[in-house]
């Protein structure tokens, strides 16, 4: 969010660590915890506050540093890039459209051929839904116009699924959004289109 | 069109894309436990923000 709409953040058991212009906070844990439904949505519980709170970098689930020190050594390492990204990232938040094929379109994952035929047509049937896909993306990112170095995409990332495409928007930009893929999900007979967010960007985020 | 507002409505599988595969990386590696089996083992979570931002957030009442 922008500097002058920063709300209150309460610590609720993080701990700070600062180095170089960048801070990064952790939430300490006895011993490895299980990396289940509940942990997982406690972290985007957790990235969620804090990017509604001020401009952040979410970080990806599941990194171990023995102690602050081990944290901070990691944070010098790459704060002038990490500081870039924030510049670029901004109080920007992430959009993710989930686009769903509408009708069948069983994927071939075996590598066990019976015949060279068989290996053959699979690899044309997994080449034309990926071709699909990608002319589904550049439809969707022509018709809300947005500048691509604000779109990344996942192009059939499992079965069922054309692409995620994610889109960095401002925030009173999202609404608009989403009108936008609600029409363009009308106008195309091919997908189904599931919008999330406004989320911390997690795909502007390396 | 189907809207999702709420985390909590997101489904599993999206959240685990999101939070195993993006974002920023600092340790070059990690261990996570599933199911009983130590796969990567965590003690933090980390989040990324400016000093001078997380200084006025944290600072207000």
């Amino acid at each position: 969010m922008r500097t002058a709409d920063a709300t209150l953040l309460e610590p609720q058991g993080l701990v700070t660590v600062g180095d170089a212009g960048l801070s990064a906070l952790a939430s300490p844990y006895d011993g490895a915890p299980t990396a289940d439904a509940e942990e997982l949505r406690a972290h985007e519980r957790i990235t969620a506050r804090i990017h509604d709170a001020a401009p952040s970098l979410p970080s990806r689930f599941g990194q171990f540093f023995r102690d602050e020190q081990s944290l901070t050594a990691a944070l010098r390492e790459r704060s002038a890039g990490l500081l870039d990204e924030l510049t670029i990232v901004g109080d920007r938040a992430e959009m993710t459209v989930t686009l769903e094929w509408r009708g069948a379109r069983p994927r071939v994952t075996t590598t066990q051929y019976a015949t060279g035929r068989e290996f053959l047509e699979a690899k044309a049937a997994r080449e034309r839904e990926h071709k699909d896909a990608e002319a589904v993306v550049a439809r969707l990112v022509d018709h809300l116009a947005v500048d691509q170095a604000a779109v990344r995409q996942t192009i059939c990332p499992r079965e069922g699924v054309a692409a995620i495409v994610a889109l960095l928007v401002a925030r009173d930009g999202a609404q608009a959004l989403r009108e936008k893929i609600d029409s363009f999900e009308q106008r195309s007979s091919g997908v189904t289109a599931r919008v999330y967010g406004p989320l911390p960007p997690y795909s502007f985020a390396s | 069109m189907t809207d999702e507002l709420a985390n909590s409505e997101v489904p599993l599988v999206d959240i685990i894309d999101r939070l195993l595969g993006r974002g920023v990386v600092l340790a070059g590696a990690a261990t996570i436990s599933v199911a009983g089996v130590d796969l990567i083992e965590l003690r933090l979570s980390v989040m990324l923000a400016s000093v001078d931002a997380m200084d006025r957030a944290l600072a207000k009442p």
